[in-house]
């Protein structure tokens, strides 16, 4: 099968491309740490508790659909998703970390997490990470905390 | 004059690299100030690629492992977004600052050498018969 120059470096472009979408992009929002008790943190357990809602980057979405349209050469298809993007951001405005989730209260059980994993309540060094893990149009929103539990 | 503004530009472009704070946070100061403590995680990041936030998990055991017999107390855990060149390099740099506080070993109280103070004298009470009278004949 002989392919033309052109096509080729299309697909390597294209195979790049599907690659680096589906390997996923890890974004820090913020991160804080707690205080230290150091015979805890050096001796004790360590311990990670991940929580996470799936998000929708519905601005992202709208965004591949305009340039799909675009290359199709459907103008008014071009005008109908510029319309519902301009409509979408108008819901999705103001400060935000990562893309919207369809629910809010996703990180309400880590109190209840952090009792299951250090059962003794001596939990010292716990750090907490809010990040977000974009798959393109699809999102991973993830609160992580990570902490040291002592001995009784 | 075409060319002056392109090395204009490209000069901008290249002198554009800043600094964002994306997050910054404390816990409470403590009195004892003198043992600064300070970790720091890092990482470069080639078109704004990173698969993993990974890095900043051991920020916690580089502190404690700066006060092993202590608390580290008064931590101020700052993440900067810094850009070096427009979408080609960037990185993440989270900075945790604290201070060392170790406690002082409780010694046992010496026995004071001191001779006791006397307790004071109790006061009888003054019977009825022995009050002079308050008012005259």
């Amino acid at each position: 099968m002989n392919r033309s120059p052109f096509k080729k470096r299309v697909h390597a472009c294209t195979v790049a491309v599907s690659l680096s979408m589906m390997a996923g992009c890890a974004v820090m929002h913020s991160v804080q740490l707690g205080e230290i008790n150091s015979n805890t943190v050096l001796e004790g357990k360590r311990f990670e508790i991940n929580v996470s809602q799936l998000g929708l980057d519905v601005e992202q979405a709208a965004s591949i659909a305009e340039a799909v349209a675009v290359v199709a050469g459907s103008p008014e298809t071009v005008e109908a998703v510029s319309a519902a993007q301009d409509i979408g951001a108008l819901f999705q405005w103001g400060p935000k970390t990562g893309a919207p989730v369809f629910r809010d209260d996703y990180s309400d059980g880590i109190i209840d997490m952090l009792r299951q994993e250090c059962p003794s309540g001596q939990i010292s060094g716990l750090m907490s990470v809010r990040e977000s893990v974009d798959y393109s149009v699809i999102t991973g929103e993830v609160v992580k905390l990570v902490g040291y539990c002592g001995k009784e | 004059m075409k060319l002056l503004s392109s090395a204009l530009l490209w000069t901008m472009v290249c002198l554009s690299g800043c600094v964002h704070m994306a997050s910054i946070s404390t816990t409470s100061i403590p009195v004892e100030r003198t043992k600064p403590v300070e970790a720091e995680a890092y990482r470069f990041l080639f078109l704004m690629i990173n698969f993993d936030n990974f890095y900043v998990d051991e920020l916690t055991r580089d502190l404690a492992s700066q006060c092993p017999d202590g608390r580290v107390e008064g931590i101020l855990t700052k993440q900067e977004d810094i850009m070096y060149f427009p979408a080609i390099a960037h990185a993440v740099r989270v900075t945790a600052t604290g201070f060392c506080v170790v406690d002082a070993p409780s010694e046992p109280t010496p026995p004071s050498t001191e001779p006791q103070a006397e307790p004071p004298p109790t006061v009888e009470p003054v019977s009825d018969e022995m009050a002079p009278a308050e008012n005259g004949p």
